[in-house]
C-alpha cells in the first residue's frame, strides 16, 4: 500500500506537468500540442512558424518546468529544515531567507536596476542565514531554539530594511517591488529555467545524496554525535544547501508560501518519516503541487490569480483533513 | 461735523460689508469621499495638504491655500519641479511619500484638510483619529476625475477656474473625438496598457480604460472587472493587441518586449508599435494631452496635421501657466 | 579495554570541578557499572567518556589509544552509546532506528548499503526483537524501546558500549530482562560494557566490576562483593543497610 502511494507521488509531477501543457488561455488543440512537442523533440511533423509553437515551447513549457523546479526546491528545503529542527512545522523561511531575498530584490529594483534581481535576492538570502547563524553562535554551541530565535530577529531586521527601501524609493519603483514580492510565474522563461537548475545542482542534489543522514540528525544533537555524525558540520551543510535552493527559487518567482511547510509534512503523514523515501517524495510532491497551483492560477479566470493564494487555499484545507485523519502519528507524540 | 459722522458711518458700513462677505463665503460643505466617509469642511479651505493631486495646485492656483505636499510632487512630477524652479517661493514642506505619509509632519503643519488617495486607508483613519479632516479620492473614470477636480474647485473657492480647466481639457478631447469618430468599427485598433510588470494590464476599471475608449481603441482586457490584473503571456498573445502602451514609470521599456522571444507573436511587437508613455500623472488635467498622445500613436493617419507639442504647449500655458518645453526639460526628455 | 586516567571536568566559567581526578579501568567482555547517588557526577563522567562533553582534563584510552581528539566518526566506531529512553521526534520504524547505528560507516553523500542492512538485521536477531522490526518505534513498550536502542548499539559494532541508566524508566520485569540481555551480549560479543546505575542491588547482581562515585571522587573500585559494604553504603548514600548473602548473590537491604 505504501509502495503504491509512493509511486503515485513520484509520478505526479510528470502527470500534472503533462496535463498543464494542454491548458492555457490561448486555446491549443491537444493534437497540435502533441505535434509541436514531437516536432521539438524528435523533429517530426513540421508545424512551421506559428504562434502556437511559441505558446507551447516558449511560454507553457518553461513555465511548467520552472513551477516544478521551484516547488521541488521549496519543499526540499522544507523537509531538510524540518528534519534538522526536529519539528514538522518548521518553514523554509524561518531562518530569514525570504526576508533577505525580499530585501535583495527591493534594493535591486530601487537602486541597482542594472543587476538581475536573482543575483541580489540570492546574495541577501544567504546573508540572512549566515547572519542568523552567527547571531545564534554567540551563545556558544548553536541550539535549535537559538537558531530559530535569531532567524526571527534577522527576518524582522530585513523586513524593516525592505520598508525603508519602499519608503525611500519613488512610486514607480515601489510598484515593481510590490509586484515582485507577490510571487508569480507569469514571466517564466527558459532563462529562468536555466537559472533554477543551479538550485537543483547545488541545492537539491546534495540534499538528496545526504538524505539518510537527516534520520540521524533528527534524533538530536547528542545522539547524532554519539552515532558518529559531525553535527555542526553537517547541519551547516544542510542549511547551506537548502538556503541556496530557496534563494534561487525565491529570486526567480518571488515569495510563495505554504509549499515548503506543507508538502513535506503531508508526505510524511502518508509515507512515514524515513528520509530515504521522504526526501525524494517531498521533491516530487512539491513539484506537482506547484505545477497544479500555477496551472489553476492561470486557467481558472481570465487573469492570473497570485499563486500564493492558490497554495494557501488548496493547501490549508487538505492539511487540516489529513491532520484530523490521524496526523498525530506523524508527530511521534 | 456732520461730514465727519457720515464718513465714519460709511467706513463702518464698508467694514461691516467686508465682514458679511467673509461670513457668507465661509460656509460648511459636506463631502462624501471614496471610502464613504462623510466629512464636513469649512470652505474655502485655507491650509490644505495635497498628497496626490498636486498638479491641480498650479492648475487652480492654490499656492496660497496649500501648506504641504507629498515628496512625490518634487521627486516625480516634472511639471511641479519646473514651476518651483521659476517660483522658488512656491516651495512647500513635504510630508513623506504618497504611499506612506509622515503623519507627524502632516500634524505639524496644522492643516484644515488633507486630500489624499485611498491606497492606504489606515493612514486616513489614523489622521482622522488625530482630529485632522481627510478626504480620500481614487478617480476610476474620466467622469470621476472631473468630479474630483470640481471638488477641489469647491473646496478652495475656485469653481470658476475649474470649469476653465475642464473646458481646455474638453477642447483636446473634442479634437480626438472628432477625428476618431470617423473610423469605421472594423478599423478600430486593439490597445492594451501595461503597468509595473509586463504582464500586468489595465483592465475594465480605471481612467486608462476610459481613455482607450475615448481615443477609439478597444481594450481587450476591459472584460476583466478590475483596475489591474496579472495575466499570462498566452492571454496577451490571444488578445493580439495592435498597439501596446507602457506605463510611464515602469522599470522596463519597449525594447524589453522587442527583445523577448515570448512576445514576438504579438502584433504590436511584430509591427514595433509599443510605446512608453510620458511620466505624467493621469489624475490631473494632463490626462488630456496624454489621451492625444495615445490617439496619435494609435491612429497616426487621422492626426497628421496635428502638431502634438504645439497643442500641448498651448494647453500647458493656459492651464499651468508654464511652457511645455520648459517642463519637458525638467522631465529629462 | 577502557582506561580513564585522572579525569577532571568543570563547566565553562565555573570555579568548582565536578569531576576531581577520576581513574578506573573496564575490561573486555565484562560489565563495569558506575554507581553513585544523584549529583555524584556519574552522568558527567558518562558524558565525558562518551564524547558528548569535550572539555575535560585527563585521558580516556581504548586499547591503549587515547581517544581525546578523535573525530566523531572514529569515536563512534569505538564507543556506542545507549541513551535513556526518550521522546522521539518522528515515528521511525524499529528497523530504521537500528539501521541508524551504522551512521559512522556510511559516507556523507551515501545511504546505507546491503552490508549495513544485514548488520542491522543481525543486531535485531541477537537482541531477540526481530518480530518488532516494522513497528513504529513510538508504539512499542518502554522495555522494548530500550532493547531497540541496544540493538542499535550492537549494529554500531563498537568494542565499548556505554549505557546511561538503562533501567530508570522500566518496570521490574523489564529491568531484569534488559540487564540480563546486556550481560548475555557483553560476553557473547566480547564487548567492554560500561553502564551507570543508581540502584546498588541491580549493580551488584549484574556487574563484574563496580566503580563508586561520590561528589566527583572515586570512592571504590572492584568486584561487587569487595566494594558494596555496609560502611560504604552508609558513607555514600547515608542509609543504614545490612548485607545479606543469598544463593551466592549479595543483596543490600535497608534498615527501616
Amino acid at each position: 500500500m505504501k509502495g503504491i502511494k509512493a509511486l503515485i507521488i513520484l509520478a505526479s509531477p510528470f502527470i500534472f506537468g503533462w496535463i498543464a501543457l494542454f491548458l492555457g488561455a490561448y486555446g491549443v488543440s491537444p493534437i497540435m500540442v502533441l505535434k509541436i512537442l514531437l516536432n521539438e523533440t524528435l523533429h517530426v511533423f513540421n508545424v512551421g512558424d506559428i504562434p502556437e509553437k511559441a505558446i507551447i515551447v516558449d511560454i507553457r513549457l518553461p513555465r511548467v518546468l520552472l513551477a516544478g523546479i521551484v516547488g521541488a526546491c521549496l519543499s526540499g528545503a522544507g523537509v531538510t529544515l524540518q528534519g534538522i529542527f526536529r519539528n514538522p512545522l518548521v518553514d523554509p523561511f524561518i531562518l530569514g531567507i525570504s526576508a533577505g531575498a525580499a530585501f535583495g530584490c527591493a534594493i535591486t529594483i530601487g537602486f541597482l536596476s542594472f543587476l538581475p534581481i536573482q543575483f541580489m535576492a540570492f546574495i541577501f538570502g544567504i546573508t540572512a542565514v549566515a547572519l542568523a547563524y552567527t547571531v545564534a553562535r554567540t551563545q556558544g554551541e548553536v541550539s535549535r531554539l537559538t537558531l530559530i530565535l535569531s532567524g526571527v530577529i534577522v527576518s524582522a531586521f530585513f523586513t524593516a530594511l525592505v520598508s525603508i527601501v519602499k519608503f525611500l524609493v519613488d512610486p514607480n519603483k515601489l510598484q515593481s517591488i510590490v509586484y515582485w514580492l507577490m510571487g508569480s510565474f507569469s514571466l517564466a522563461d527558459w532563462k529562468g529555467v536555466k537559472v533554477s537548475l543551479l538550485g537543483v545542482i547545488f541545492g537539491l542534489i546534495p540534499i538528496f545524496l545526504m538524505r539518510w543522514r537527516l534520520n540521524v540528525m533528527s534524533l538530536g544533537e547528542e545522539e547524532a554525535k554519539a552515532l558518529g555524525v559531525n553535527v555542526s558540520r553537517d547541519r551547516l551543510l544542510f542549511i547551506g544547501f537548502s538556503t541556496f535552493a530557496v534563494a534561487i527559487a525565491t529570486s526567480l518567482c518571488g515569495i510563495i508560501g505554504w509549499v515548503g511547510l506543507m508538502v513535506p509534512h503531508l508526505v510524511r503523514m502518508l509515507i512515514g518519516p524515513d528520509h530515504k523515501t521522504l526526501v525524494p517524495l517531498s521533491l516530487a510532491g512539491g513539484a506537482s503541487f506547484m505545477i497544479a497551483a500555477d496551472t489553476i492560477s492561470r486557467t481558472i479566470t481570465s487573469f492570473d490569480i497570485p499563486v500564493g493564494i492558490i497554495t494557501a487555499l488548496t493547501g490549508a484545507p487538505f492539511f487540516i483533513y489529513l491532520m484530523k485523519r490521524g496526523g498525530k502519528e506523524a508527530w511521534g507524540k | 461735523m456732520v461730514r465727519r459722522t457720515i464718513f465714519k458711518v460709511l467706513v463702518l458700513i464698508l467694514i461691516l460689508s467686508f465682514i458679511w462677505v467673509e461670513v457668507l463665503q465661509a460656509e460648511t460643505f459636506r463631502v462624501t469621499d471614496k471610502l464613504g466617509r462623510k466629512v464636513m469642511v469649512d470652505v474655502p479651505v485655507k491650509r490644505a495638504v495635497i498628497v496626490i493631486t498636486y498638479e491641480l495646485i498650479p492648475a487652480l492656483n492654490l499656492w496660497n491655500q496649500v501648506v504641504g505636499v507629498s515628496r512625490w510632487a518634487e521627486e516625480v512630477c516634472g511639471l511641479y519641479r519646473a514651476i518651483l524652479n521659476e517660483n522658488p517661493n512656491f516651495r512647500k514642506p513635504t510630508v513623506g511619500a504618497g504611499s506612506d505619509l509622515n503623519v507627524e509632519a502632516v500634524l505639524r503643519l496644522n492643516p484644515d484638510l488633507v486630500i489624499t488617495w485611498t491606497y492606504n486607508p489606515n493612514t486616513i483613519w489614523f489622521l482622522e483619529k488625530k482630529g485632522v479632516k481627510v478626504i480620500g479620492i481614487h478617480p476610476d473614470s474620466l467622469q470621476e476625475l472631473y468630479e474630483v477636480m470640481r471638488l477641489h474647485g469647491k473646496l478652495f473657492g475656485k469653481e470658476k477656474r475649474v470649469e476653465e480647466v475642464i473646458k481646455e481639457m474638453g477642447k483636446i478631447f473634442n479634437l480626438i473625438r472628432a477625428r476618431v469618430s470617423k473610423i469605421p468599427p472594423e478599423k478600430r485598433k486593439r490597445v492594451i496598457h501595461l503597468g509595473g510588470k509586463p504582464t500586468t494590464v489595465s483592465c475594465g476599471i480605471g481612467i486608462t480604460n476610459d481613455v482607450i475608449k475615448l481615443i477609439g481603441g478597444i481594450n481587450p482586457a476591459s472584460s476583466i472587472k478590475e483596475r489591474n490584473a496579472d495575466v499570462s503571456i498566452e492571454r496577451i498573445i490571444q488578445w493580439d493587441p495592435d498597439v501596446i502602451f507602457i506605463w510611464g514609470s515602469a522599470g522596463y521599456d519597449e525594447n524589453w518586449l522587442y527583445g523577448n522571444s515570448q512576445w514576438k507573436y504579438v502584433k504590436a511587437v511584430r509591427e514595433k508599435r509599443v510605446y512608453k508613455l510620458p511620466r505624467w500623472s493621469t489624475w490631473s488635467p494632463r490626462i488630456a494631452p496624454i489621451a492625444l498622445y495615445m490617439a496619435m500613436k494609435v491612429y497616426p493617419e487621422y492626426f497628421r496635421d496635428v502638431n502634438f507639442e504645439k497643442v500641448a504647449d498651448n494647453f500647458y500655458k493656459k492651464v499651468f501657466g508654464i511652457s511645455y518645453y520648459k517642463v519637458k526639460h525638467y522631465e529629462g526628455y | 579495554m577502557l582506561e580513564v586516567k585522572e579525569l577532571y571536568f568543570r563547566h565553562k566559567g565555573e570555579k568548582r570541578d565536578i569531576l576531581k581526578g577520576i581513574s578506573f579501568s573496564a575490561e573486555k567482555g565484562f560489565i563495569t557499572t558506575i554507581l553513585g547517588p544523584n549529583g555524584s557526577g556519574k552522568t558527567t563522567l558518562f558524558k565525558c567518556i562518551s564524547g558528548i562533553w569535550e572539555n575535560y582534563k585527563g585521558e580516556v584510552k581504548v586499547n591503549g589509544i587515547s581517544i581525546d581528539k578523535l573525530p566523531y566518526k572514529k569515536r563512534a566506531r569505538l564507543f556506542s552509546v545507549v541513551p535513556q529512553d526518550h521522546e522521539p521526534a518522528f515515528p521511525y520504524s524499529v528497523f530504521d532506528v537500528v539501521l541508524m547505528g551504522r551512521a559512522s560507516y556510511v559516507g556523507i553523500f551515501s545511504s546505507p548499503g546491503k552490508k549495513d542492512y544485514e548488520k542491522a538485521e543481525t543486531a535485531l536477531e541477537l537482541v531477540g526483537i526481530r518480530h518488532l522490526k516494522d513497528l513504529p518505534y513510538t508504539k512499542i513498550s518502554g522495555g522494548e524501546r530500550q532493547l531497540v536502542l541496544i540493538a542499535r548499539a550492537i549494529a554500531q559494532e563498537a568494542p565499548v558500549m556505554l549505557l546511561d541508566e538503562p533501567t530508570s524508566h522500566l518496570d521490574f520485569k523489564n529491568q531484569i530482562n534488559v540487564l540480563k540481555k546486556i550481560k548475555e551480549i557483553a560476553s557473547l560479543k566480547g564487548l567492554t560494557v560500561i553502564m551507570t546505575l543508581h540502584d546498588p542491588n541491580l549493580a551488584s547482581l549484574f556487574s563484574d566490576k563496580i566503580v563508586v562515585i561520590n561528589s566527583g571522587n572515586k570512592i571504590a573500585e572492584g568486584s561487587p562483593k569487595e566494594v558494596l559494604t555496609e560502611k560504604l553504603i552508609k558513607r555514600v548514600y547515608g542509609i543504614d543497610v545490612v548485607k545479606v548473602d543469598i544463593n551466592g548473590q549479595n543483596i543490600i537491604c535497608p534498615l527501616i
